[in-house]
């Protein structure tokens, strides 16, 4: 991959095409299982706001004798004749409950094809301009492969941790600004709601099934096409976040190792790029430090004080850089309150609560060389005792870590 | 605050945290290599940090015609 530093100060421009936006054809999938009133008002706000939205709701067959989704079922086919309810001959899990509607829409009624697919989990909120927004930026330039929405928290007054996951939701909507033209652009284009150009889409060959996150592999297979992909700044979404540790500490090792998997698969740098140079600074600092606490166990080496001083005030600047620029981002921070001030302001929770994030990547780190190990122990028969395998691969479900798992919609 | 990079949970701050540590153990203790070493990795973490802000307040002001509907 040839380096271009330019682009890591100067985002690449995007070039602007004209399209006519009474002529776009949108359509929605909404994969869900047992799913609650949200799922209602989302499939309502949708008809109601979105005059020409057609909309599929695809079941990843609840159990049949659940009572309660199967109303929700009723009520949502109810709401107008645009919708068309779909359901999975068995759980397929997110990625294969959206194929199942991809595969539905295009092999079903090759009359209609859509040019804009948007996917939404089936607990979001949106406001009556964030569909129509979504797609102006997506159909606004014709390299743009997928545009997601910001993303806020419906439930970050709850307690403490939401308060957290709210103000880090804040900061993932500056990152992908940020990475808006930097290599392709943003990391992910989360599942929560994002537009996709059918014909990038469907070029790329749908979702991954069985991959821990689909929505960060599909952007990097799209990047690996050639497509750009960005956030619209103007399309705002709403989602309920873990409100309990366990939840949200699964939540994160779902996310963290799923990311390892789609970097050590990657064909192409570029579209890993950000999680590389974090990843990597990270370590190689976390190598340096082991390096240096074995050096002082055997006593060698002089200190060099005035090294030692660059390194202390360069962190410090960057801490102090890096605080200023998120007590300004506070302004775009629209449900917050004076208890978001103080924990933002105070630093002391969102540390203790960023360094536990670390703790799960360095965690998934882990376990991907357990499980690449373990894989070639059991090509190469016999080389470790199957039952300190067994044991390993307890502790680290014990802990949260497993390969055998998918995105459960809702 | 602590989770720039990606939206990964390691960040510049938890690398600055990281290096302002490695900083004050090499007050008293270190080798050259390692100092220089530290050193480096401080400075590509900052100037990470630098350029992604320049990106966002570009990003941010090509943008910003979107938020004023």
């Amino acid at each position: 991959m040839a380096i271009n530093f330019k682009n890591f100060i100067l985002p690449t421009r995007a070039t602007k095409s004209f399209f006519d936006v009474e002529k776009t054809s949108v359509c929605a999938i909404i994969p869900t299982y047992k799913p609650g009133e949200l799922t209602v008002t989302l499939v309502e706000d949708l008809i109601r706001w979105n005059p020409r939205l057609a909309v599929y709701v695809v079941d990843d067959c609840t159990p049949r004798d659940e009572k309660d989704p199967f109303q929700i079922f009723e009520k949502i086919a109810r709401v107008s004749s645009r919708i068309t309810l779909l359901r999975t001959p068995a759980n397929a899990l997110k990625a294969g409950a959206l194929n199942y509607a991809l595969k539905y829409i295009f092999e079903g009624k090759k009359e209609y094809m859509p040019d804009v697919i948007l996917t939404l989990d089936d607990d979001v909120v949106v406001s009556p301009t964030t569909v129509q927004n979504l797609v102006a930026e997506l159909m606004s330039d014709n390299n743009l492969g997928a545009v997601c929405s910001q993303c806020a928290v419906l439930n970050k007054d709850k307690n403490l941790l939401t308060r957290l996951q709210g103000l880090e939701y804040l900061g993932f909507n500056a990152t992908r600004l940020a990475d808006e033209g930097f290599y392709g652009g943003p990391l992910v284009m989360h599942g929560m709601l994002t537009a996709f150009r059918a014909r990038a889409l469907f070029g790329a060959g749908g979702f991954a099934e069985k991959h821990l996150i689909e929505d960060y592999e599909i952007t990097a297979r799209l990047k690996t096409r050639g497509w750009r992909v960005k956030a619209a700044i103007n399309a705002y979404a709403w989602t309920k976040v873990p409100e309990r540790f366990s939840v949200l500490w699964r939540q994160r090792t779902r996310w963290s190792y799923g990311g390892i998997t789609v970097i050590a698969k990657a064909k192409r740098a570029a579209p890993v790029l950000q999680d590389l140079l974090g990843h990597g600074v990270f370590f190689s600092t976390v190598l340096m430090i082991d390096l240096l606490i074995v050096l002082t166990l055997f006593g060698g080496g002089a200190a060099h004080p005035q090294l030692a001083r660059w390194i202390i005030g360069l962190s410090l600047l960057q801490v102090a850089v890096w605080y200023l620029f998120q007590l300004w981002l506070m302004r775009f921070y629209k449900e917050k309150d004076r208890y978001d001030w103080v924990l933002r302001a105070s630093m002391v929770p969102e540390f203790v609560y960023s360094n536990i994030l670390t703790l799960v990547v360095v965690g998934s780190y882990l376990f991907f060389i357990f499980t690449m190990l373990t894989r070639t122990v059991t090509q190469k028969n016999g080389l470790v005792p199957q039952g300190l395998v067994t044991r390993c691969r307890k502790l680290f479900l014990l802990v949260g870590y497993t390969d055998g798992w998918g995105t459960r919609v809702s | 605050m602590f989770n720039f990079n990606g939206g990964s949970g390691i960040s510049g701050i938890s690398t600055a945290a990281l290096s302002g540590y490695a900083g004050y153990m090499l007050l008293s203790a270190g080798n050259i290599w390692i100092s220089i070493g530290f050193l480096t990795l401080t400075a590509v973490s900052a100037c990470l940090v630098v350029c992604t802000l320049c990106r966002y307040v570009i990003n941010y002001h090509r943008n910003s015609y979107l938020l004023l509907d």
